[in-house]
């Protein structure tokens, strides 16, 4: 068979060749260039093989006819058996490394790109911790009713209580009344993660400094929990839904700006940009509020507003004699140097429903309600 | 062409005039019977077989062309094991208002809960940024176990400038750095936009820890593989929200999916004015800053 004349055969397997690794060069190009899989990789393994196959043939063909030229001269044709063995041990090689690589690598790998597949899956799969409040309403329909109309509305119950799953879980194994494995903070730290004044909080947004606060309150033991005093579930007892109440364009303060707020006697410079104080707007209440008893506090103290967008708050209006009470309820934790403390309900029994009842006075005067109504 | 076919001697390969005398060159894969190829019969059929290569190369390039990057419709349906989820319908990105932030560090203890985050290590987090007057910022993290601020950084004393919080977290980048440097594939870019790790692959190098400009990445303590966000794909691809958006107080996060029109991520995106963490560097992050600062980097 070698010494077959017709040895042009050799080149031509050499070209085939070339085209043919042109072909894989080319495939295995567009396979890692391209986010998804273009061709199969096993095609591209054949024809690899193949490309070896047609050079090593025709390398032995091109080989033979040179040796068939000098052979002319000699007795015996050469032997080019090594070069078959060699195209043997490539061709079985490569057949070994592709039967490997087909078994190691993940069947899903290159489904969409250059990873498996099944990762994707398995990211999918994994089982969510948090519920979301509806779901937490089905057992406790009662706290969240209050918890809805007041400011915390917009916060999670699993914010403050952490992830229902394990609790849920707890609950299908144990039932009702073993149900705990919730996280009930009977601490103040966890109300001063979002509470505590730190200089970085949006002005905008309740924060205090505890111990100012607990000083100005008559409070003596820095462990009390701000749960004695405030429930998380309804912090200011507003007496209708937040989101109802009257719309306020928004107010810039020089507290907004200014970490310390100028004396109530100081100018305003005169390249100074025009705030909107309460009383800019409010004079007559505020020339009034002056000389009442709680001329000392802010009017946001009371006139708490909510953020509801850039550009607008809400005002809420208390008339719970709790919101009152906040200040000046009598508790075993407080001594008489806090503002004036009351034992309600005993102290207004049948005499009132609110606080203003009777000390409107100490307040400011009250004009006529507008005639508009409240509701936007 | 038919007409052009007739002619004789109008050279095209259609042409049944091979066997014309053609003195210079002889037609590819022709030859006189008995004569041995010669340089030039294989030079020839090289380049015969280089044209061939090239086509098929410019048909393929073509092809490459016409795909649509990612990120855009496709109208694939979904591919099998997804449930009733199709990823190709879905473009995910987050949102972070920097104004509305409370640094309360709801959203990593929620993180820390939800992903089962190894102590000491968080997939999102709140940089904290106090200037000094005159510019120069103080930076500083909460990394107890509570991930909370217990005290302005800065002391009382100091003359400060502006403070604010930064939440932080992976980027789901479009053209995710960390995905590219992986040597084996274990972090990839999934078809709805979510960078994630696969823990059976990855072989804890570390090559994309380093080479997020974002800092999102860690080496996870326990399982000592590359760990971070994954933006809770467990949730998202169910129709629920991540646990940090879930339990953020005040509304500062969200996430959303560009590809849905109802979406209240494209009224933010259209209305608000945002800004990208590191634009330049060409990692085409998917998470928008609201009211950002110049001083985060």
């Amino acid at each position: 068979m070698l010494q077959s004349p017709r040895a042009p055969t050799g080149w031509l397997a050499l070209v085939l060749a070339v085209v043919l690794f042109g072909v894989v060069i080319l495939m295995a190009r567009a396979e890692v260039a391209a986010p998804k899989p273009v061709y199969n990789l096993t095609t591209i393994v054949i024809i690899g093989i193949l490309g070896f196959a047609a050079a090593a043939w025709g390398l032995v063909k091109l080989g033979a006819r040179g040796k068939q030229a000098q052979q002319s001269d000699e007795e015996k044709p050469a032997d080019y058996s090594h070069v078959l063995w060699l195209l043997g041990i490539l061709v079985v090689g490569l057949g070994g490394a592709a039967t490997v690589r087909y078994f190691l690598v993940p069947k899903t790998l290159g489904e969409f790109g250059y990873y498996r597949g099944d990762a994707a899956r398995e990211a999918r799969a994994g089982v969510p911790q948090h519920q979301g409040k509806e779901r937490c309403r089905g057992c406790h329909p009662e706290e969240p009713k209050a918890h809805a109309k007041d400011v915390h509305s917009k916060v999670e119950c699993e914010t403050c209580h952490g992830a229902a799953a394990e609790h849920l879980a707890h609950f299908e194994k144990e039932g009702m009344f073993g149900s705990k494995a919730i996280f009930v903070p009977t601490t103040r730290e966890p109300c001063l993660w979002c509470h505590r004044r730190l200089a970085a909080r949006p002005s905008s947004f309740p924060q205090v400094d505890p111990d100012e606060h607990y000083a100005f309150l008559g409070v003596g033991d820095p462990s009390t929990p701000c749960m004695k005093c405030h429930s998380p579930h309804e912090p200011l007892f507003l007496d209708r839904p937040v989101h109802e109440a009257r719309m306020h364009p928004v107010i810039q303060q020089c507290t907004d700006c200014h970490k310390v707020r100028p004396a109530k006697e100081a100018k305003r410079p005169e390249d100074h940009p025009a705030v909107f104080e309460c009383s800019y707007c409010h004079q007559d209440l505020a020339r009034d509020f002056a000389k009442r008893t709680h001329h000392n506090l802010d009017c946001s103290r009371c006139h708490q507003v909510y953020r509801e967008s850039p550009t607008a708050v809400r005002i809420v209006k208390h008339r719970d004699p709790r919101f009152c009470l906040l200040c000046h309820a009598k508790k075993p934790f407080r001594t008489d140097a806090a503002p004036p403390l009351v034992d309600w309900p005993a102290h207004g029994q049948g005499k009132a429903d609110t606080c203003i009842d009777c000390h409107a006075d100490n307040i400011h005067g009250s004009k006529p309600e507008p005639a508009a109504p409240e509701t936007p | 062409m038919s007409n052009q076919g007739r002619k004789p001697g109008s050279g095209t390969a259609t042409s049944p005039t091979a066997s014309d005398p053609q003195p210079p060159q002889r037609p590819v894969g022709e030859r006189a019977p008995g004569k041995a190829w010669g340089r030039r019969q294989f030079l020839n059929a090289g380049a015969a077989g280089g044209l061939i290569v090239i086509l098929v190369g410019m048909r393929h390039e073509s092809a490459e062309a016409g795909t649509p990057p990612p990120g855009e419709g496709e109208g694939k349906s979904a591919p099998p094991g997804f449930g009733d989820y199709n990823w190709y319908d879905h473009y995910w990105a987050y949102v972070i208002d920097t104004t509305k932030c409370i640094g309360c560090g709801s959203c990593m203890r929620a993180c820390r809960r939800e992903n089962k985050v190894p102590k000491d290590y968080f997939r999102t987090w709140i940089e904290r940024y106090e200037l000094r007057e005159g510019g120069e910022a103080h930076v500083d993290v909460a990394l107890n176990e509570q991930a909370s601020f217990d005290a302005d950084a800065l002391p009382a004393g100091e003359k400060k400038a502006k403070s604010f919080f930064v939440p932080k977290i992976c980027n789901h980048c479009a053209q995710s750095v960390c995905s590219q440097v992986c040597p084996v594939g274990a972090s990839y870019q999934t078809e709805d936009g979510v960078v994630l790790v696969d823990a059976e692959r990855c072989i804890g190098c570390a090559y994309c820890v380093q080479a997020c400009p974002y800092g999102s990445r860690f080496i996870n303590p326990d399982t000592h593989i590359a760990d971070k966000c994954t933006l809770c794909y467990h949730r998202i691809t169910k129709g629920k929200t991540t646990a940090c958006v879930l339990s953020c107080p005040v509304g500062a996060r969200m996430v959303g999916d560009l590809k849905d029109p109802k979406s209240p991520l494209h009224e933010i995106l259209r209305e608000r004015r945002y800004t990208l963490l590191h634009p330049e560097l060409g990692t085409h992050p998917k998470c928008y800053y609201i009211g950002m600062d110049i001083e985060v980097k």
